[in-house]
């Protein structure tokens, strides 16, 4: 008879102090990781579960893991590019919101900057071949030096139609 | 009211679109105007026949007639009337309906509008806008019926069928339901006898009892407006498209097809740009991240096609006034357009998320096989005039307002090529990785895109400053340097001052001066005209700058929108850059500080609101300098057919700053403890403030001049006149 009264006074006692015990979970010490340190590394980390979603903002319960798995990585000491890797090696690059400039990912930073380049020779030679025939010989642009540009331009018309 | 009336009106609008497009090409090969005015009939037809369709629909959705799938699948018994009433588009085959009833709309009223002065165009014209509202027709008849009902065969299988009629039919149009755990009500079945078009009788209407019920996501006012805006302004491109290819089509290359559809495009324009800003505020006040643009691909969807109709209206201008650029407009309009589809095509197949879901989606293939359609179409169509399009002017200077606004569609260009690199790049790596075993699949997060994005952004900001100093044709950089001295010593000033209050990032100081320097030239370009007005009219002032206005819409309209831009563009710096945030777990009494601000956490209160939300609260006090400014309740909601969605709270200040707090968790048991998001969010509300000045300034650019248009159409009359009677007088010789 006295085991289930122990028994039944221990659970007693852990059903009393699980508001405790919970908050003692929510509520780390001092050498845990705040909130702040936990988001910081979050955000560079991309859900697993939703598409498009920062972990960091992400309310699904895959993502409130992995928030506890970075803050016990952070607790034991782990850099935040540590951890980061240690996502990337464990689910694949996906889960990077920043991919690393290597592989075709070097795509993703060379590839802009070269279309724009692209796209300023397209506009130089497109301006080059819309220019008068006169500029693109570099003479008429000195002889006009002295007259008005408009007037210069709207000679150069009449001439053309002139002609034409 | 019965969903085989719908059927039969979609059926019927179907067999017209099909019909206005081979009519119209007929009649255009056979030059047969009889035919070709069939067409346009045809295509206007649709618009009514639509308009019952998406009555019948918003009717059966009020009144919660759930045998059809569509209302169950969006509404149930406890949603408010207007709710019931915009799940029209709160799902794939409501908002594809509402999609073809926008369409029907512009294609009704641009033919009606530009009939008589662009006859030559036409049959073109049509042939475009029947063929693509046939394509999305298609989908709303075939593929995503909005009509589609619940039947029940007599082993108590359900599945999901528009029309039940042959079979072979059947199986062509229904899918069927597996699980039907998803299928609320399912116990209380009903049969109503109704047995339509020969179907096997033992097959039975199936009413369930209740509906799933909106997606809590959707049910934010921004969200109800946003959709129509985005519709409206993605279809409205559609309308200077169609012109186009009717221009490539007929061989007339003149900048007629740009007059006649210049309105057409701002009104599209403005209905994007709205929509666009709605859905930042929806994402801002709903999703519960603290931020407006996360660079998501629905956004990004939306948002490319606005960079190249962007381009588009700044170059047009080149081809109206200077016969320039007709082969760079074309290519212009046709890649808004065919973005447009892309977009519709990636958000609504699944694409964007993995190209599988594309695949497994019943529409994927369809707007995959209608998007190479029309880009080979269009660009043979373009190819064909690609010589007869050669520009009738040269560039006089290099300095000149041509060259400013082609620098501006390169940044517009590039920053579209970036966007949709970025967006694609995860479909892109995860096609690459089938084939390819050293490729992964790859996200590409905010980080990556704002650091591309924002120098092409300022570059785009700087442009706007310079380009109305410019004149066109040619500029002596002596003249532009002189009129820069006054705008830039402004923006430097002002610059200075932020300094001294305080900002010290040095990419802010930047952006804010080239804010300032647009905002001076602006500012300087309405007073130079207002007070020419004075000096020569001997008028007030308020009035000359009125008048200025009104005479010349699209230039102060667009000197308008430029102001818009700028104060969009001071609040998303100031966030960017100047936003903070920290989360912490507080018991009663506990206080979060962030700059000037304190939250101070009351007590958390759980209950159910009546239209079933289970509802967790926090109570908390704001303080401002030490002084209570608000209690605030930020609050998880947990709608039964959904995902927890937590509801910010926000305060606002004088300058337009937030103070956004956001419920994350809680400790379970005894609500002894909550942990709250809290971001300080500087200028946000500029952004909304800027967009309402964005909006107002398209409105006066698109405003229609009505004097001018009645002066144009008597002069067109004059001019028919006289070739009437010389036509007359020929055949009398």
């Amino acid at each position: 008879m006295t085991k289930p009264i122990v028994v039944l006074a221990g659970l007693l006692l852990t059903v009393l102090a699980l508001p405790s015990l919970v908050f003692a979970q929510d509520a780390p010490p001092d050498s845990m990781p705040t909130d702040d340190e936990v988001n910081a590394v979050a955000e560079q980390l991309y859900c697993p579960v939703c598409d498009n979603v920062p972990l960091d903002v992400c309310p699904t319960q895959a993502c409130i893991d992995w928030r506890e798995e970075i803050r016990v990585q952070l607790a034991d000491g782990q850099g935040e590019d540590e951890i980061i890797t240690w996502f990337a090696d464990r689910y694949g690059q996906r889960v990077l919101a920043t991919p690393e400039a290597q592989g075709i990912d070097l795509a993703l930073y060379v590839g802009p900057p070269l279309a724009m380049l692209l796209g300023l020779g397209i506009l130089l030679v497109a301006l080059r071949r819309m220019a008068p025939a006169t500029h693109n010989r570099g003479v008429g642009a000195t002889h006009y030096d002295d007259l008005d540009p408009i007037y210069v331009s709207r000679l150069e018309h009449e001439v053309k139609e002139f002609r034409a | 009211m019965d969903a085989t009336f719908g059927v039969i009106l979609l059926l019927i609008s179907w067999v017209c679109a099909l019909y206005g497009l081979v009519a119209a090409l007929r009649g255009a090969k056979r030059a047969n105007t009889a035919l070709i005015e069939s067409a346009r009939n045809a295509t206007i037809i649709i618009l009514p026949l639509l308009t019952v369709a998406l009555c019948l629909l918003i009717i059966q959705l009020g009144t919660g007639e759930f045998g059809t799938q569509y209302v169950w699948a969006v509404t149930d018994r406890s949603m408010p009337t207007y709710l019931k009433i915009t799940a029209t588009w709160g799902g794939q085959q409501g908002s594809l309906l509402f999609w073809a009833w926008i369409m029907a709309a512009f294609n009704a009223f641009a033919l009606l509008r530009n009939w008589q002065r662009e006859q030559h165009l036409m049959p073109y014209v049509v042939a475009t806008l029947s063929g693509t509202l046939l394509f999305f027709m298609t989908l709303v008849t075939f593929w995503e019926n909005p009509f589609a009902q619940f039947w029940q065969s007599p082993d108590q299988s359900v599945q999901i069928a528009t029309l039940f009629g042959p079979s072979a039919v059947l199986s062509a149009i229904s899918q069927p339901i597996t699980n039907l755990a998803n299928l609320p009500g399912a116990i209380g079945i009903v049969f109503d006898g109704f047995i339509p078009w020969g179907a096997p009788p033992d097959y039975g209407a199936l009413t369930p009892l209740d509906g799933r019920g909106l997606n809590p996501l959707l049910r934010h006012p921004g969200m109800i407006i946003h959709p129509p805006m985005l519709y409206i302004g993605f279809v409205g491109f559609t309308i200077p498209f169609a012109f186009a290819i009717a221009a490539l089509a007929a061989g007339d290359l003149t900048d007629e097809w740009i007059r006649a559809t210049r309105r057409w495009t701002l009104v599209a324009w403005l209905f994007l740009s709205f929509g666009l800003i709605l859905g930042g505020w929806w994402a801002y006040d709903v999703l519960g991240w603290g931020g407006y643009w996360g660079w998501d691909p629905v956004e990004n969807a939306a948002f490319m096609p606005w960079l190249t109709g962007t381009a588009f209206l700044h170059s047009v201008m080149i081809q109206e006034k200077r016969g320039m650029l007709k082969r760079w407009n074309m290519v212009l309009i046709i890649l808004t357009f065919l973005q447009v589809i892309l977009g519709t095509f990636a958000t609504r197949s699944g694409f964007v998320s993995s190209v599988h879901s594309f695949a497994q989606s019943a529409i994927g293939p369809l707007f995959f096989i209608a998007l190479v359609v029309a880009t080979i179409v269009s660009f043979a169509l373009l190819a064909k005039r690609w010589d007869a399009l050669k520009s009738d002017q040269q560039l006089d200077g290099l300095l000149s307002r041509e060259t400013m606004f082609l620098l501006n569609n390169l940044v517009f260009v590039s920053l579209n090529v970036a966007i949709f690199l970025y967006t694609y790049w995860p479909v892109i790596t995860e096609v690459l990785a089938e084939s390819i075993p050293t490729v992964e699949r790859s996200s590409v997060g905010p980080e990556v895109y704002e650091a591309t994005t924002a120098p092409l952004f300022l570059a785009m900001l700087f442009l706007m400053g310079v380009a109305p100093l410019v004149a066109w044709k040619i500029t002596r950089w002596k003249r532009l340097g002189s009129a820069m001295v006054y705008p830039t010593l402004a923006a430097v000033t002002l610059g200075a001052l932020i300094y001294l209050l305080g900002a010290r990032n040095p990419w802010a100081l930047i952006g804010y001066m080239v804010c300032f320097l647009v905002a001076a030239v602006t500012i300087m370009e309405f007073h130079r005209g207002a007070a020419a007005r004075v000096k020569a009219h001997d008028e007030h002032y308020a009035s000359a700058l009125w008048t200025l206005i009104t005479r010349d819409r699209r230039r102060y309209g667009g000197y308008m929108i430029h102001l818009g831009v700028v104060i969009i563009a001071l609040g998303i710096i100031s966030i960017e850059t100047y936003q903070v945030e920290t989360q912490q777990a507080l018991r009663p009494g506990q206080t979060i500080s962030l700059n000037n601000y304190v939250l101070e956490y009351e007590q958390l209160e759980r209950f159910t609101a009546t239209d079933g939300r289970d509802v967790t609260q926090a109570q908390a006090v704001v303080y401002r300098n030490g002084t209570e400014i608000a209690q605030i309740t930020p609050r998880i909601d947990f709608h039964p057919n959904g995902q927890p969605m937590s509801i910010p709270a926000k305060v606002s200040n004088l300058a337009g700053d937030d103070f956004y707090v956001l419920l994350i968790a809680w400790e379970l048991v005894d609500f002894s403890q909550a942990t709250f998001k809290v971001y300080y969010n500087p200028l946000i509300n500029w952004i909304w403030g800027g967009g309402a000045v964005f909006a107002l300034g398209i409105i006066i650019a698109a405003w229609p001049d009505f004097a001018e248009e009645r002066r144009a159409a008597v002069q067109r009359a004059a001019k028919a006149d006289t070739a009437h009677r010389n036509l007359a007088g020929a055949a009398g010789d």
